[in-house]
């Protein structure tokens, strides 16, 4: 494999320009995510100290082997909803390494609201368990939870996608053999108490730790009957009569210690084999990626550059340089990893979606995984174009994204405009783990289009009952249009929805890519199958 | 075979190496040697051509090798097989700019005869509301432009040519 030459010229003035805007879009970054992280009401810290209960950061710092990573998933979902006030969404999640396993960890926040249940909470915990099923991973529950949020219930319990697909998920994962262990750290009420029923171990701590479809006060209203927390569903009961819980522990130390020890337990997967050689540092500085990365998301980068600072040693085998140039194809190294990475460098034509299809059933043929670094405009567009078939020819790239069976994982590095966003295996397709660069931005189209779009349908309209606007008329249509756009294309409402998987600083891109490779390993890649290909 | 080639005081080298039972075999010119590299300790390794076994020290930096032996400090450098061979024939393919999409010419960077070099701006070009900058693939002198500023073009259009510096 042939390294791949930087064109880049690091003491140009492009370069330091564009660096010296990128460490602020880190530093926002990086500034947001310890806010949602730590920042927490005073109040709320010293009633978990009051409680004996440890911040959700030090539970699971306790849980995972010393000096392992923690991939963490959507640190900033819901950072933009609810006024602010649900950090996170209320609870951890992200793969970790628990007794030399990688598993899922989805941890209640008992610091934001009580750990209460908001509907992108449930959003959240759902998806991390979507990730351990994809990926046959291991999960551990740190449960604390005061249940779901009520006043907002009608947009997370009954919906096929609610709370209830938690426990539909928890119940797959153990069928397939994807062990659970909950550790029941403070109340889990209703909903919440089936998540330890249904895992497969359970350890409760004594005290804290409570399990029961009502609570004392709703018990009282329903039947009169007057019962302790501990009576009802406290650990020695749960571990000595009804048997919903296994392990009676009596610190949140020692159920974390247990529930690691019980992690170590599970078998261990025979991981999926694929091509692998020993790893290699790129050869090219990642944190060049900032002298790379334009401030204006209008302006192109060759995807060559970022290519060279992710992959190994910065050696790539690119599949038909000549052809489609607008979509890069070819095959490199991530950790050791054999890849497959599709990068745009334009717009997709007739040529580089189909470029792309073969591509994608090369990487099936061989077991490859791959990568899409997306920077997209869309496909192209215009009477030469549709008469080419650019329609049939992107459709054919859209099924093979679809249909392709390796595990898939998607970087928003730039923009991500348009039906190329599904050709580069947006998050309809299930790539295994999405992620988005701090300055990415993501809609159907470009802002300026879009309210431009709308400005012309409202002229014409009017045109046809003999109206004309005036400049101001037109401003006052495509303003607000423009302002929802721009607000809602940010890579910080698509991560506040959990359109992605997190915000990354682009440095951090190879270290993720290399754990969501290791982790996608433990699931079989399944047999070859497409649907038809529209010739 | 013997597309591996090593740099050695501007001489470049072309080997190949082979695996045996004891060791290795390489393959250097017409001449085949035995010879094994055993690794003592992260500061030397044992090297053994024909059989004299001698100390050596390694760095790898890159493509750059560093070695040290016998009192002599030697630097080699790896030429990937695909990079030598595609410099022999270069030029020609790289010698026109075409247009990588349909658009227009934002700016123009350069004039006829102006030298340029490797990854110097040409020109910058819109299409689709993106701007991109072509970027000069080789060295060499500007021999035409096509296109004015703000003029379009189409897909594959030459935007301008290049040619070797005289």
């Amino acid at each position: 494999m042939k390294r791949i030459e930087s064109r880049i010229n690091t003491s140009s003035s492009d370069f330091r320009a564009n660096k010296e805007n990128y460490l602020k879009v880190v530093e926002e970054f990086r500034g947001k995510q310890d806010k949602a992280r730590y920042d927490r009401p005073r109040r709320d810290m010293e009633r978990l100290d009051k409680q004996n209960k440890m911040f959700v950061r030090d539970r699971i710092k306790q849980l995972l082997d010393t000096g392992t990573p923690f991939l963490e998933f959507s640190s900033l979902a819901a950072n933009e909803a609810y006024a602010g006030e649900v950090p996170g969404a209320g609870c951890v999640t992200g793969i970790g390494i628990v007794a030399g396993r990688e598993v899922v960890i989805n941890a209640g926040d008992a610091s934001v609201k009580g750990g209460a249940w908001y509907p992108l909470t449930t959003k959240k915990t759902v998806r991390a368990l979507d990730i351990a099923i994809e990926n046959r991973l291991p999960v551990v529950h740190l449960c604390d939870s005061a249940g779901g949020f009520l006043p907002l219930q009608a947009d997370l319990f009954a919906d096929k996608y609610f709370s209830g697909r938690i426990f539909r998920n928890q119940c797959l994962l153990s069928e397939m053999n994807a062990q659970q262990v909950a550790v029941v750290l403070g109340h889990c009420t209703a909903g919440g108490a089936y998540v330890p029923a249904l895992s497969d171990y359970s350890v409760i701590v004594r005290g804290t730790g409570a399990i029961f479809l009502a609570g004392p006060p709703l018990v009282k209203a329903a039947t009169g009957e007057d019962v302790t927390v501990d009576e009802l569903g406290g650990c020695d009961m749960h571990t000595s009569v009804s048997g919903t819980a296994d392990y009676p522990a009596s610190s949140e130390e020692e159920a974390i210690a247990m529930a690691r020890d019980i992690v170590a337990q599970f078998r261990r997967q025979s991981k999926t084999v694929i091509e692998w050689q020993e790893p290699e540092d790129p050869y090219y500085d990642a944190t060049e990626l900032y002298g790379i990365i334009p401030p204006d998301i209008k302006q192109q980068f060759d995807m060559h550059e970022v290519i060279a600072r992710i992959v190994d040693a910065s050696r790539f085998h690119e599949y038909q340089p000549n052809y489609g140039k607008t979509l890069i194809c070819g095959y490199a190294h991530i950790w050791g990893f054999k890849v497959g990475i599709l990068a745009n460098n334009g717009v997709l034509f007739d040529d580089s979606s189909l470029k792309g299809a073969h591509f994608i059933e090369l990487c099936n043929q061989n077991k490859t995984p791959l990568i899409f670094l997306q920077n997209i405009t869309g496909f192209m567009v215009g009477r030469d174009y549709e008469r080419a078939g650019i329609t049939k020819d992107g459709a054919k790239m859209i099924m093979a994204v679809a249909c392709s069976k390796v595990p898939k994982f998607t970087i928003m590095c730039h923009g991500s405009f348009g039906a190329g966003n599904y050709g580069m295996s947006g998050r309809a397709f299930d790539s295994r783990l999405l992620f988005s660069w701090p300055h990415s931005q993501i809609s159907v189209m470009g802002a300026e289009q879009a309210a431009n779009t709308l400005a012309d349908v409202k002229i014409r309209q009017l045109a046809r009952q003999g109206k004309e606007l005036t400049n101001t008329e037109i401003a006052e249509i495509r303003e607000p249009v423009l302002a929802e756009f721009k607000r809602k294309q940010s890579a910080y409402w698509a991560t506040s929805e959990i359109w992605d998987d997190g915000i990354l600083d682009p440095v951090d891109t190879r270290n993720a890519l290399g754990m969501g490779l290791s982790a996608a390993l433990n699931a079989p890649i399944a047999d070859l199958g497409y649907g038809i290909f529209r010739m | 075979m013997y597309n591996n080639a090593f740099v050695l005081n501007d001489e470049e080298l072309n080997v190949a190496i082979s695996r045996t039972k004891n060791g290795y075999l390489l393959y250097i010119g017409d001449d085949v040697l035995p010879i094994n590299l055993h690794k003592e300790n992260d500061d030397f390794s044992i090297l053994t051509v024909l059989g004299k076994r001698q100390a050596v020290m390694l760095a790898v930096h890159g493509d750059d090798v560093h070695i040290h032996m016998g009192g002599e400090t030697y630097l080699l450098k790896y030429r990937n097989p695909l990079d030598r061979l595609a410099a022999k024939s270069r030029g020609a393919a790289d010698d026109f700019i075409r247009a990588p999409m349909p658009g227009s010419i934002v700016s123009l960077n350069i004039a006829i005869g102006e030298a340029v070099s490797a990854g110097q701006t040409l020109l910058i070009m819109e299409s689709m509301k993106m701007e991109s900058t072509i970027l000069a693939p080789r060295d060499g002198v500007v021999a035409t432009v096509n296109f004015e500023k703000g003029q379009t073009f189409d897909r594959n259009a030459v935007l301008l040519t290049l040619e070797e510096k005289a």
